[in-house]
């Protein structure tokens, strides 16, 4: 299935870490495409693999195995010196813009940085740095005369801004936006959104958006895959992700979401007890032990995607097509 | 409805370095009996100063109570000793911190630090403390035995749970929990939150449920309070608020949310950030960010304004005095 807009193909990525009580699967046969000037969502709760996934794409964690192949070159290929060059067009913004910036470098400094050591510019060559600096501040809606502050005179929106202005000075295809907004209040967090939706449609870029937040992946989402324990359980668009959930994780996800409206109240699918560790796995759906409908299948047997409907896939198997 | 709790023109403020920080000006909020109250803010706007000032915990030095009453019950806190209020500390009412991580000592077995509450408060044998102990964790759907076990063995939600139990262990009249659910996830928090709930018609306490989250609150709550810049700008009952809200700020909390059951394109964000509580502007805390702004607004302090009997908001639309109308049609 090549299609040629195809930007990012993953083929089954894997990264395991060694821990003193057993092998840690945090991310587990992970295989996605993702178009040119699309978004694809990754869903999931705390520690099921989403940074991971984010961070191997980039190399920032070298993967176990499989292929992440970026306009048709399988970038884990690459020595360390293409791979340097590479990183131009593959940025990542970081989840927590208290911890992301280093606190002794001003912020045009931490713009900067990226193009010198990429050696777009010369260190020496001060004019045309400022100059792409300020272009920056403004396109991230930082005003100029903060060209010279610390990260900590500013607040979370405008160091996310930072955050982004650094991803993009290098001008980049492809974007990890690892939880970009977790950390901000809702006024701050929907001019970050609108503005990263701004500069998609200005430049093409395509994004990998990591989120806990469901809301937020909707509204920003081509398609959206759902994690658990380190796998996809079911890759789908919004529109069908949301009006037709099929596995039985993703309806509990979806069901426990608050609704600010009173008049709707939750019908709540339950979850028994909570994350299991991704230690040791045993064999089977990994979902299986919190599972309302768990079968003596789902015990033994590994799941993997399945397509039921175009573009929706689930792995389960007790969701037949 | 009898009022539990009545907080009447609180103002709170901070001494530091860098000038005076406003936190809380002029709060008046009531809480009914058996009914759970929201408050909604953004990072900032004073809710943990005024979940802290009801417990009579804020720091002075540097925090200073300028004003106000706290009146539980008929009687008012501010004007208790310091063993009164600790008698009222976890019997009559007890607070459930934000991050469950923290808020547990490190080395005390969870089943010791329920017992102490338990101990200190009730006038019973240290055995029959750890019966109850047991109890209250079998409760929020712990097994007993782990009682003897630390923090640090517990998950995030466990540990919460822990808490919902040390909180509720004597019966308190009146619970505030201070963002209970932001550092979990949400499969878990819908887990106490419904867990919450339930302790809370068994029991018939009252909360004071303290969020960000507008969804938590259309969940949860029966009457909310929107506070900005340590002002309470809106409040009435949640359908007033979720269905009928009137101040500008409260719409474009709204609209920032993405919502799950509509297809939006764009956000309508608040334009601007939220004003430095060391120099508040002058007149209408939020006139600096609202789309309606007319001179009034920045001279003028509006003041609350009864839409109907449980509804009120501080605008000066609602005062006649600003109309949407100019804006709107431009």
């Amino acid at each position: 299935m090549k299609n040629k807009n195809e930007i990012l193909c993953i083929n089954h990525l894997k990264k395991y870490f060694s821990t003193p009580k057993g092998i840690l699967h945090a991310v587990d046969d992970v295989s996605f495409v993702i178009n040119s000037n699309e978004t694809l969502g990754v869903v999931g709760e705390s520690g099921c693999g989403k940074s991971t996934l984010g961070r191997s794409i980039l190399r920032l964690n070298e993967p176990t195995s499989g292929e992440v192949i970026f306009k048709g070159e399988n970038i884990l290929q690459y020595n360390k010196e293409k791979m340097k060059k590479m990183r131009s067009k593959m940025q990542i913004i970081f989840q927590d813009p208290y911890a992301s910036l280093n606190p002794r470098m001003t912020v045009s400094q931490a713009i900067s940085a990226p193009l010198t050591i990429q050696g777009v510019y010369k260190s020496s060559e001060k004019e045309k740095i400022e100059k792409k600096v300020s272009e920056m501040m403004d396109l991230v809606g930082l005003a100029s005369r903060l060209k010279n502050t610390y990260p900590h005179e500013l607040d979370g929106g405008r160091r996310q801004r930072i955050g982004v202005a650094r991803a993009l000075v290098l001008n980049p295809e492809f974007i990890v936006c690892d939880e970009p907004v977790s950390a901000l209040d809702v006024s701050i967090q929907a001019q970050v959104l609108n503005l990263m939706q701004d500069l998609q449609e200005q430049f093409g870029f395509t994004y990998l958006f990591i989120t806990h937040n469901l809301s937020v992946v909707k509204h920003l989402s081509d398609n959206i895959v759902v994690m658990y324990l380190g796998q996809l359980v079911e890759k789908a668009t919004p529109s069908q992700l949301f009006k037709n959930p099929l596995h039985p994780y993703t309806k509990a996800l979806l069901s426990a979401i608050p609704v600010p409206d009173p008049d709707l109240k939750m019908d709540r699918v339950k979850l028994k007890g909570e994350l299991k560790s991704p230690i040791n796995v045993k064999p089977g759906c990994r979902f299986t032990k919190r599972c309302v409908y768990a079968q003596p299948e789902c015990e033994n047997k590994d799941v993997s995607l399945k397509e039921i409907e175009p573009g929706h896939f689930v792995a389960c198997h007790l969701v037949k097509g | 409805m009898t009022k539990l709790l009545e907080v009447k023109n609180l103002t709170i403020c901070y001494k530091t370095d860098l000038g005076v920080v406003n936190a809380l000006n002029d709060v008046s909020i009531s809480v009914e009996e058996g009914k759970t109250f929201g408050l909604v803010g953004e990072t900032g706007a004073g809710k943990t100063t005024l979940a802290k000032g009801i417990m009579r915990l804020t720091p002075i030095p540097p925090g200073d109570v300028k004003s106000g009453q706290i009146l539980y019950n008929g009687k008012d806190l501010m004007k208790l000793e310091e063993a009164e209020i600790r008698k009222i500390r976890g019997k009559h009412i007890s607070m459930i911190f934000q991050d469950p991580m923290t808020s547990l000592n490190p080395v005390m077995t969870v089943g010791d630090q329920i017992a102490e509450v338990v101990i200190n408060h009730e006038n019973i044998s240290v055995k029959d403390a750890y019966v109850k102990t047991n109890e209250m964790l079998e409760l929020v759907e712990i097994p007993s035995e782990r009682s003897s076990e630390y923090p640090h063995q517990f998950s995030g939600g466990m540990k919460q749970r822990v808490i919902i139990a040390m909180a509720l262990a004597c019966n308190p009249k009146l619970l505030i929990a201070d963002e209970p659910t932001t550092a979990l996830d949400v499969t878990i928090q819908a887990q106490v939150l419904e867990m919450m709930k339930e302790l809370k018609n068994k029991f018939n306490t009252s909360v004071l449920l303290i969020t960000h989250d507008l969804g938590v609150v259309a969940q949860n709550c029966d009457d909310v309070a929107v506070i900005y810049a340590g002002e309470v700008v809106e409040s009435g009952t949640v359908r007033d608020i979720f269905k009928n809200m009137k101040h500008p700020y409260t719409e474009g909390l709204f609209a920032s949310i993405p919502n799950i059951a509509e297809d939006v394109r764009r956000l309508k964000p608040i334009d601007g950030l939220m004003p430095d509580p060391t120099s508040l502007p002058k007149g209408c805390k939020f006139h600096t960010r609202c789309k309606y702004a007319q001179d009034v607004c920045r001279n003028e302090h509006p003041k609350m304004t009864l839409v109907n009997d449980r509804h009120i908001v501080r605008c000066f639309i609602q005062e006649n005095l600003v109309s949407r109308r100019d804006i709107d049609e431009k």
